[in-house]
């Protein structure tokens, strides 16, 4: 999951056993219930292509903040999950790695939350990796550059 | 008769000498407080036009890698108003007079700056930054200092870091001194 570090951060002032309202604010399902998730190999091997393909959609670059999950405690969780390209611009890593968390409940999303919260990997990807990484992935022919966006393309090819 | 006539004259005379002074004082005085308010103008209007610029763009959009609208009103910003601009982004920093998220990448907005010569005040104003109430903003200021990309802040930085109370964003903090000694 994409995400912003600080939100995650523990708080003094949350009583024991409970967590700060802050980090639901970075999950953010759809209308319909949906959760846009990755899949990432044990190895992080497609890491750096699902971060091109996630960060070539900003308009300029920015340091990339995500957090990784462990697969068989979100299945714990009885949440749905399935398999469903969405639109970027590596169009193979969005068919081969992207999930949806569908039909997700108050209670399942608490629960994901919460399980993060306690022992989900929060890391940051500073800007200048971010920008090798993107640059890698158009050199390699994994983004298409119709899709990538057009300020972001610009800003790169004027550096 | 002479002496009580001389001292009256005196009397007089520092009476009127007094006046005078205080005439004089009460004229400087109201210079002072004429060019204080000049003064105060500039300054109300430079932090006004920071502060305008910092809530350009609405909170719930500022997101990583999409805050170009933010960028771009704080750039002509500080164009406009130079090192002043700088100093009063600082204030609004340390004071937290604007909210932590905008507060937050107007850090990063300025490390990305392409200027030269205003390289020190940006650096001044990370460094200072670094010392916000605000972890958000914290974080934003050691961003910015990777954006500048100078090991000058690696003191700085470093000094941050043993001083941070978040463990997560002191964790930042150390990926972000690590990301300026691989420049040295």
């Amino acid at each position: 999951l994409s995400s912003n570090k600080r939100r995650w951060d523990v708080e003094s002032w949350v009583p024991p056993g409970d967590i700060p309202a802050g980090p639901f604010g970075d999950l953010a399902p759809s209308p319909t219930s949906a959760l846009s998730i990755w899949l990432i190999d044990q190895d992080l091997s497609n890491l750096d292509r699902i971060v091109a393909a996630l960060a070539a959609g900003r308009n300029h670059l920015d340091k990339f903040d995500y957090v990784l999950v462990d697969e068989r405690a979100v299945l714990q969780l009885q949440v749905e999950i399935e398999a469903r390209a969405e639109k970027c611009p590596d169009e193979e890593a969005s068919a081969q790695w992207h999930r949806n968390m569908i039909r997700l409940t108050g209670s399942q999303l608490n629960a994901l939350v919460r399980l993060i919260y306690s022992s989900g990997l929060k890391r940051r990807i500073l800007e200048p990796d971010v920008e090798a990484i993107i640059r890698s992935a158009l050199q390699r022919g994994h983004l298409d550059r119709s899709r990538v966006n057009k300020e972001l393309l610009a800003s790169l090819a004027a550096t | 008769l002479q002496k009580f006539s001389a001292s009256f004259i005196s009397a007089i005379y520092l009476g009127v000498s007094s006046a005078l002074e205080e005439n004089r004082s009460s004229g400087s005085a109201q210079r002072i407080e004429n060019a204080t308010s000049g003064l105060l103008e500039i300054y109300k209007s430079s932090h006004q036009v920071i502060l305008e610029a910092l809530s350009s763009q609405p909170v719930d959009e500022l997101q990583d890698g999409m805050t170009a609208q933010l960028g771009s009103r704080l750039a002509r910003s500080l164009r406009d108003f130079g090192s002043s601009g700088f100093a009063d982004l600082t204030v609004i920093a340390l004071k937290g007079e604007a909210h932590p998220e905008a507060l937050s990448h107007a850090m990063r907005w300025i490390g990305r700056l392409a200027d030269p010569e205003t390289f020190h005040a940006r650096l001044l104003a990370l460094v200072r930054s670094l010392e916000a109430p605000s972890a958000t903003v914290r974080d934003g200021a050691a961003l910015g200092l990777v954006e500048l990309g100078s090991t000058d802040a690696l003191p700085a930085v470093t000094a941050a870091m043993v001083r941070e109370p978040n463990p997560a964003l002191r964790q930042d903090l150390e990926q972000v001194a690590a990301y300026l000694r691989s420049k040295t």
